[in-house]
């Protein structure tokens, strides 16, 4: 019917493509929230939960100060029986409270960290694995009518291990995040962490610096979803040959939904601390940390897991200024930075079918941004050895964008309260 | 069981679940070609970004009543919402009026040399034709409409396309001519 030439002129008509103005996206964003075309945006990336609420972060810090203070006053007082988290999962009169040891258990929910990397290791996980997060308002808010305790000391579990101490900190939700479940403190093997502690009692100069962020962020999404996040990127559906589409052929005429989960970083460390004019002292060191996060998308029989681990090599600079000091205890507030770079990661996704795993694929990540953090609070500090000290800082950070395309916890929630305890090399010849 | 079979609807759900990034994403994806698709009948980059605009606008709006037809239907779905929303805007600009009134170019050529042309000499080309003409020759020949339905979506009669789309062909195969011959020339 038709002339060879206009078919050619289809064809090539068909190729033909043409970049729109730049502006058009932005304008086109502006439409879509206008008509309210994106609902969901609120809900689903907790706008909320990029702010804190200072009152939290300072009542948390007041109490987790108090906390330790009563802990390092009473150092005798603790029950060692207490050392072994199982008596304490017992001695917890509520059962999301539990402190489980991780090990050997609990690994179908996949909660367990994979502690390969670190050598004292634990973790903290503020839900089950994968805490059902109910997406409307009403059980949002309805955190007091869950089984959640009622005052944040009741939540905040702590193990002490002499000569180091090890410190396992599950904070109450902050308001910011979605309600969870069952919260659950997981303390893992603690062999390699007495080695470390040894190690660290021959020779103070390379002490753990243990620190925890409070809360671990869990967001569930309808729909597929991949760690980039993107909804499917089609270099994935490359890479992963058939195994989308085996998914995704499971689960037609079925609701999928993706669950992201960013546990706790693990942050391990040197500090070393340098005394300026009265009171004020500069400290820096090195840290390691390293962010895992978990996605599934798709339904419980069929679905893709990724397992992303990212690990973090940073330098922090702060400013400490002692507010008082005593023969046991000294106490500081402090503000700084720290720059991390990411210098290694990877991504392991297993593909699921029918209950079946079908394929396991594992990637580099090749992506390593910097990522700077600023970060002031208070700490308290104790004397171990000469002039090697022991410091517990809770503090609010703030995490800059890395302007990568990495998802992690300090993409999800930028501002957050953390935790952080180790060993301080003092260089003050007092 | 072909991941082709899939990746669209894959794609849908995702779209479906109403998350700006991923919107963001298909639509740095699909709006080249359906701003091309739009440049094809608005002709000047202004009304081809509106439509466009426009288009979009409409798509996310409606996507939860799109019904799956099998791979590419997404996509056939979005290119037919351009087409009908630069059809309107033709329509309100007043531009398919004069589709009776253009002068019968006779002597054309019959079955131009297109080969050697790249898309984008192509859509210049295109472009040329006035108004009326281009836009019963995308429908017939790009959108692969019958001259029937181009009756419909336009308001006209069936032979008045069909003629229209003669013309069309006509001025269409002139133009490339002189074209080629305007680029002989300067070589």
């Amino acid at each position: 019917m038709k002339e060879k030439w206009l078919d050619q002129i289809r064809e090539k008509v068909e190729n033909h493509s043409s970049e729109p103005p730049k502006e058009l996206w932005e304008e086109l964003e502006q439409s879509l929230l206008r008509d309210s075309e994106w609902p969901v945006t609120s809900d689903r990336k907790p706008k909320r939960n990029r702010r804190v609420p200072l009152l939290w972060a300072a009542s948390l810090a007041g109490i987790g100060l108090v906390t330790l203070a009563v802990y390092f006053f009473r150092p005798d007082a603790i029950d060692p029986a207490q050392k072994s988290p199982t008596i304490a999962n017992h001695q917890s009169s509520r059962p999301s409270n539990a402190i489980t040891p991780v090990t050997g258990e609990d690994s179908k929910e996949g909660s367990a960290l994979d502690t390969g990397n670190t050598r004292s290791s634990l973790e903290v996980e503020s839900t089950s694995a994968m805490a059902n997060i109910s997406k409307d308002k009403a059980s949002f808010w309805s955190v007091g009518e869950t089984n959640v305790p009622d005052t944040s000391l009741e939540r905040m579990a702590l193990v002490f291990t002499r000569p180091l101490g090890v410190l396992l900190v599950s904070s109450p939700p902050l308001p910011s995040l979605p309600p969870v479940k069952e919260p659950k403190v997981h303390y893992i093997a603690s062999t390699q962490g007495d080695r470390t502690a040894h190690e660290a009692k021959k020779n103070w100069a390379i002490g753990p610096v243990l620190g925890q962020s409070s809360g671990g962020t869990d967001f569930q999404y309808p729909g597929y979803y991949s760690m980039s996040g993107a909804a499917l990127p089609s270099v994935a559906l490359l890479e992963a040959e058939g195994a989308y589409s085996q998914v995704f052929a499971a689960n037609l005429d079925r609701e999928v939904e993706t669950r992201v989960s960013h546990k706790m970083p693990i942050n391990l460390g040197l500090g070393l601390s340098i005394p300026l004019e009265g009171r004020w002292s500069l400290n820096t060191g090195l840290t390691y940390s390293q962010l895992n996060s978990r996605l599934q998308s798709g339904t419980k029989e069929s679905h893709w897991q990724t397992q992303q681990k990212l690990n973090y090599v940073g330098v922090p600079v702060q400013v400490n200024y002692q507010v008082t000091k005593g023969k046991k205890v000294s106490t500081y507030a402090f503000a700084g930075a720290e720059v991390k770079k990411m210098v290694g990661g990877s991504q392991s996704t297993e593909y699921t079918v029918n209950k079946e795993s079908a394929q396991v694929k594992k990637v580099k990540v090749n992506e390593k941004p910097f990522q700077v953090s600023t970060r002031a609070g208070v700490g308290i500090e104790v004397p171990l050895y000469k002039n090697v000290n022991f410091f517990i800082e809770p503090a609010m950070e703030y995490h800059l964008d890395d302007k990568s395309s990495l998802q992690t916890i300090y993409k999800e929630s930028p501002t957050n309260f953390t935790l952080k305890g180790g060993l301080r090399i003092s260089l003050d010849s007092k | 069981m072909h991941r082709e079979n899939y990746t669209e609807e894959i794609l849908l759900r995702s779209l479906l679940g109403r998350e700006p990034k991923v919107w963001k994403q298909w639509y740095a994806e699909v709006s080249p070609k359906l701003f091309s698709l739009s440049l094809r009948y608005m002709k000047d980059q202004d009304s081809a970004s509106e439509v466009l605009q426009s288009s979009f606008l409409k798509i996310f709006s409606s996507l939860s009543q799109f019904t799956f037809r099998g791979e590419g239907s997404l996509r056939a779905w979005a290119s037919r919402i351009v087409v009908n929303e630069a059809l309107a805007e033709l329509k309100r600009q007043g531009r398919l009026i004069s589709l009776e009134q253009n002068e019968i170019l006779e002597e054309a050529e019959e079955s131009p040399e297109v080969e050697t042309l790249s898309s984008e000499e192509i859509q210049e080309i295109l472009s040329k034709l006035p108004d009326g003409y281009r836009v019963v020759f995308n429908l017939y020949v790009l959108e692969s409409k019958s001259h029937k339905e181009i009756a419909g979506l336009l308001g006209i009669t069936q032979s008045t396309s069909a003629s229209q789309f003669h013309r069309a062909k006509k001025m269409l195969a002139q133009i490339i001519k002189e074209y080629q011959n305007a680029n002989e020339s300067t070589l």
